[in-house]
Parts: C-alpha cells; sequence; structure tokens
C-alpha cells in the first residue's frame, strides 16, 4: 500500500430512481493502492455505487472526493479513473491494439509513446502478439485482459471492476483471480471490484465492504468479515452460517468449526438427526436437527477415512464455545450460548 | 368410444411424421409459394422489363399505325445516352436523390439517438409510432398537402415564415424528404438500439466527449444503418414520379421521363427504368468498396 492517503471519499453518497433508493446514505473511504472488493447480492446498490464512482450515474445527495478533489458532478472523462466493463465493451470495429490505444489517442499522447504503452500494455496482460486481432476473434478470457490493458494502459489513479470475471468458466476465473492480484500489486492502482462471488471478493480483496439493500453492513478484511460479522446478513452472505438468537443477541458459529463426535478440546455437546447429506468435493455438508430442534450445518473436510454418515443417522456434535461469535462484536463472545 | 381420440395411426400424425422425416418436403411446403411469387412476379416482372427495353417501335408506312419491332437491339439504350435531356434528368434525380438522403440523414441521426439512447422505454414505443405514423396516410394527400403548405401566395409556409421555398426542385426535395423520413430513422433506431450502452460509457470513460464518441464510436458503428436507411431514401426518390409532377412544373425526374413515355415509347420507358437500378447497383458496390460493411 502506498501510504494511507485516501484514494476515494464517500460521504452520504445516495442515488435513487424513482421510488428506489438504490445507494442509501454511504460513508467510504477506500485507500490509496489498495484491492477494495464492494460484495453484495444482485440490487445490493454496489453496481450502482461503481457507476456513481466513474461518473454514469450522478449522485442524488453526497459527495464524491478522489484524491482530495469533489468529482461529484464531473462527467466520466473528466475523472481520473477507468473501468472494465462486466461484458468487456470492446469496440467491436476496432482491432486490439486500436482498442487499447484508444484512451491515449483521445488524450493525445504522442504517437510513439502510445505504440510503445500499448505494447507495454498488452504485454502485462499477456496478449503481446494479439494486437492485429478483432474481439469477435478473441475468448472470453482474452476479452477480459484487453478490456483490462485498455484500461490500465492509461495509468488511472483508481480503476473500477465490475463482476469482471462474471462470464468465465470457473478454472479461467480462478487463474484470472490470481492474474489479476499480481497486476494490482505490480501496477500499485486501486482496484475497486464489485462482486457477489463471496469467494471472490475473500481471495482478492484487502477490504471487503458488504452491501445490502443499498447501505454497507460492514467493512473489514476478508478475515474479520469472516470470522466476526457485523450483522446477520454479513454472517449469512459471506459463507455459510449456523445462527441462533439468545438473550443478548444473535449468535454464529461456521459449519466448519463444528466437529462429528467429541472432540477433546470441544466443550459444547450436542445430539441430533441428519437429515440431509450434500458431497461437496471436498468437504460434506451436513444438515443436522438437533435436540432442541435448532437446525445446525456441519461441514466436514473429506479425508477418505471418515466413516459414512447418511440421512436418517443419529449423531453427536460437538464444538468450542469461543468459536461461537455475537453478532456485532468484534471481540470473541465467552458466554454459554447453549445449554 | 370417442371417435377423436388421438390413435397411433391418426392422420394427422402420419403426416407430421412424414413431415418429420423428409427434410425436402418441409422446405417445399415453406418455400415453394413464396418461391413461386418471387420468381413470376418479381425476377419475372424484372426480365419482361428487361426484354421489352430491347424492342423499338416503329411506324408504318402510312405513317398512322405503330408497330412494336421484337428484334433486340441497343438502340433505346445508345438514345438515353446520346441525348442530353436523358442524361440532365438522370443527374437532377440523383442530385434530389442525394439532397433528400443527406437532410433525412441529419434528421434522423439525432431523432433516432433520442428514441434508442435517451428515450424512456415507455415513451421509446410512444416515439416508433409517432415516426411511422405518417405512413398510415395516403402519399397522395401527403404531397398535396405540402403543396397547399409550400404554396407561394397563399402557404401556411409563406403566412408563417414570410417567405417560402415554393414549387419546383426545393417543393419537390423537401416533400420527398418528409415522406421518406421514417425508412432513415427506423433502421438507425434499430442499429442504435443494437449498439450496447457500455459502449459509449466506455468511450466516455476512456476520455472522449460527445462529438469523439460520435465519430469513432456511434458513426461506424451504425454506418451499415445509415447505409439501409439511405438505399430507402434514395432509391423511393428515384423511382417517384408524382411528387415531383405536382411540384416539378416542367422540370422532370427520372420517373416523370418514365411515365410520360409509357404510351408514346414503352421499350424506351422501359429502357430508362434501368437507369434507376444501374444507380443504385453503383451506390451498393461504392458502399460496400469503403469496407465498413464488413468491419462488423
Amino acid at each position: 500500500m502506498q501510504g494511507n492517503s485516501v484514494a476515494v471519499r464517500l460521504r452520504t453518497l445516495s442515488k435513487r430512481f424513482g421510488n428506489v433508493v438504490a445507494v442509501d446514505d454511504i460513508d467510504l473511504d477506500v485507500i490509496a493502492g489498495e484491492f477494495f472488493a464492494m460484495l453484495g447480492p444482485s440490487g445490493s446498490g454496489k453496481t450502482t455505487m461503481l457507476r456513481l464512482i466513474a461518473g454514469f450515474e450522478l449522485p442524488s445527495a453526497g459527495t464524491i472526493e478522489l484524491a482530495g478533489r469533489d468529482v461529484s458532478t464531473d462527467p466520466p472523462f473528466a475523472r481520473d479513473i477507468n473501468t472494465v466493463f462486466r461484458d468487456y465493451a470492446l469496440f467491436p470495429h476496432m482491432n486490439v491494439a486500436k482498442n487499447v490505444e484508444y484512451g491515449l489517442k483521445v488524450k493525445k499522447v504522442a504517437k510513439a509513446l502510445r505504440k510503445e504503452r500499448v505494447e507495454e500494455a498488452l504485454a502485462s496482460v499477456r496478449l503481446d502478439t494479439y494486437g492485429g486481432r478483432k474481439p469477435n476473434q478473441l475468448s472470453g478470457g482474452q476479452r477480459q485482459r484487453v478490456a483490462l490493458a485498455r484500461a490500465l494502459v492509461n495509468k488511472p489513479s483508481v480503476l473500477l471492476l465490475d463482476e469482471p470475471l462474471g462470464a468465465l468458466d470457473l478454472k479461467l476465473r480462478e487463474e484470472m483471480q490470481v492474474e489479476l492480484k499480481q497486476i494490482q500489486q505490480q501496477v500499485g492502482i486501486t482496484f475497486i471490484f464489485v462482486t457477489h462471488d463471496q469467494g471472490e471478493a475473500l481471495s482478492m480483496a484487502d477490504r471487503v465492504a458488504v452491501f445490502n439493500n443499498g447501505r454497507i453492513e460492514q467493512v473489514g478484511t476478508p478475515t474479520e468479515i469472516y470470522e466476526h460479522p457485523a450483522t446477520e446478513f454479513v454472517a449469512g452472505f459471506v459463507g455459510t452460517a449456523n445462527v441462533w438468537p439468545e438473550a443478548d443477541g444473535l449468535f454464529t458459529i461456521r459449519p466448519e468449526r463444528i466437529n462429528f463426535g467429541v472432540r477433546a478440546d470441544a466443550d459444547v455437546h450436542a445430539e441430533g438427526r441428519v437429515t440431509d447429506v450434500f458431497f461437496l468435493g471436498s468437504t460434506t455438508r451436513y444438515r443436522v436437527v438437533l435436540s432442541d430442534n435448532r437446525q445446525m450445518v456441519i461441514e466436514v473436510p473429506n479425508t477418505g477415512s471418515s466413516a459414512t454418515i447418511a440421512a436418517g443417522d443419529t449423531v453427536q456434535a460437538s464444538w468450542r464455545r469461543d468459536e461461537c461469535r455475537r453478532i456485532g462484536s468484534i471481540e470473541v463472545s465467552h458466554q454459554t450460548i447453549i445449554n | 368410444m370417442t371417435p377423436s381420440r388421438p390413435s397411433r395411426f391418426s392422420i394427422r400424425r402420419t403426416i407430421a411424421r412424414f413431415f418429420a422425416h423428409h427434410r425436402w418436403a418441409r422446405l417445399t411446403g415453406l418455400l415453394s409459394g413464396p418461391l413461386l411469387w418471387l420468381l413470376v412476379a418479381y425476377i419475372g416482372a424484372l426480365a419482361a422489363l428487361l426484354v421489352t427495353s430491347l424492342y423499338h417501335d416503329e411506324t408504318d408506312s402510312s405513317g398512322v399505325i405503330t408497330v412494336r419491332v421484337t428484334d433486340l437491339a441497343l438502340d433505346n439504350y445508345h438514345r438515353l445516352l446520346d441525348v442530353p435531356v436523358y442524361r440532365d434528368v438522370a443527374m437532377r434525380t440523383i442530385v434530389a436523390a442525394t439532397a433528400v438522403t443527406v437532410i433525412d440523414l441529419v434528421i434522423a441521426l439525432p431523432v433516432a439517438f433520442f428514441m434508442a439512447k435517451v428515450a424512456s422505454t415507455k415513451s421509446r414505443r410512444r416515439l416508433v409510432i409517432a415516426v411511422t405514423m405518417p405512413l398510415w396516410a395516403g402519399y397522395l394527400v401527403k404531397g398535396y398537402a405540402w403543396r397547399a403548405m409550400l404554396n407561394p401566395e397563399a402557404g401556411l409556409i409563406k403566412k408563417t415564415f414570410g417567405s417560402t421555398p415554393g414549387y419546383g426542385m426545393a417543393g419537390s426535395v423537401i416533400t420527398l424528404a418528409y415522406l421518406w423520413l421514417p425508412y432513415m430513422v427506423i433502421p438507425i433506431y434499430a442499429g442504435l438500439d443494437r449498439l450496447g450502452n457500455s459502449l459509449l460509457e466506455a468511450s466516455s470513460d476512456l476520455g472522449a466527449k460527445t462529438w469523439r464518441t460520435t465519430r469513432s464510436v456511434i458513426l461506424p458503428l451504425i454506418f451499415p444503418s445509415i447505409v439501409a436507411g439511405s438505399i430507402f431514401t434514395f432509391s423511393l426518390t428515384l423511382g417517384d414520379f408524382y411528387v415531383n409532377r405536382i411540384f416539378g412544373g416542367k422540370t422532370q425526374f427520372i420517373g416523370n421521363t418514365i411515365y410520360n413515355n409509357f404510351s408514346a415509347n414503352l421499350p424506351f420507358a422501359a429502357a430508362y427504368a434501368t437507369v434507376p437500378i444501374a444507380i443504385m447497383v453503383a451506390y451498393l458496390l461504392s458502399a460496400r468498396a469503403t469496407g465498413a460493411l464488413e468491419e462488423l
């Protein structure tokens, strides 16, 4: 990270479309040089946020500052920001090199320098030899990288990415996650990344903002978001969570922190009946109804040696009390929450 | 037992199975009607036109009766190339068709852009109806309405603005531009509708202002739509005769010349009718030669 200066500062930012409030009174600071993810289900306002920052939408209220300068009402071409679009938005009538060159040409960068920067940008996304191709002659992953090169060649202070990996198949998506992260570290540009995929957000981002109904539910590092969800929504949306109410609030424990049988260091035990079994490859997920009628999800790694548990079996479950977290409390809960 | 109960051996099933297994039968069923129409009424008429253009009319020895000589000869074509007035009429018609096309293009581009990219989905539908609505009214009614409006003495335009372009070539061009405008707006609207908003946003995002985006992104991408629209405005003007008849006075368009020769010299009228066809072929070839049609 390049110090702690703020790249993007949002204050009381709101956007309404008619009666619909898409973005609702958001305050947020994105630090220069960080890989920031905006995570949320569709309709949660994360894409509208991105469009507000890019300048495709104007805020109904509030301000957007870029490196300390108020750009709230500036048009997109006046903002030092570039965007990688969800559908890539490559110009179909221009070849790859012309697409990448477009921003430089518009800004009247000298021809020799343009050529050099285009080559450099294409090399950085490993498409050096593809300059002469048309977008429709490329695969989805290649188009994605052209879109990235076309944005990065302008050396913006902030790069916005709108679900850039959404259209790729799983294998390619995982490769691109690694590549994006590497590129971000090389160029040191602030990346703001919109996604509905919690795995993507957790694995790539330095910090994550979880969106719901136009509001931010929580901002934090992936570990904080996962281990200490601030709201029930965050607990449920980021990963799978067992959540139940107690006298002093909601409590949650992750399915992989619960064991079958009696674990030596566990201090909570319960008995239940397995209702459903989902084989997930590296793990198996079980739905269990405890003797007090509470539903619980338990996930165990597939080591190949574990005894098979089937639906209908009666099982013992155990876990550690200090792995139950009270929602909203950052400190680990030590309260008795069961029995 | 119900008589209409479907059985395995019902006649409808047998027919359906026959069609399912015989591709040629499906295609014959689908296309024989339209193909017959195309061959007889469409290509047939065109062929008759071309053949007729190679005939010529001769007055017999008495000087009263005209007979059609059906020996094939290029006499009519020599005549339309050699006689200056026929070249002038063709040139005048091309100029008018170009003017009509340019006027329609200049009007249609912003209108279609508004319809496709600015208007709400609801008003978009209304605008499409509004743009095509003049097509519901008769051609003659609209022609005479413009004649009344352009009347140099008492027309609405004279009364409102103090002066009027009047009749003649200007009146013809204005009226034709009005008549064919929907044929330009609709293809361009369709082209802009297909053009993703994200392309416009990407251009703006990369630093381009409105004019740059128009020049570098919008116009190249809707060029095929512009060509499609201009084929309508251009060819409809080339083929029109009535508007110029009620406006043009003595100056003729290709259509008037053909019309005037119908009874007097049908073979020559047929030969002259190939002129707009030749112009359109040349026009399309030049549009293709720009390479912008294959770019996409």
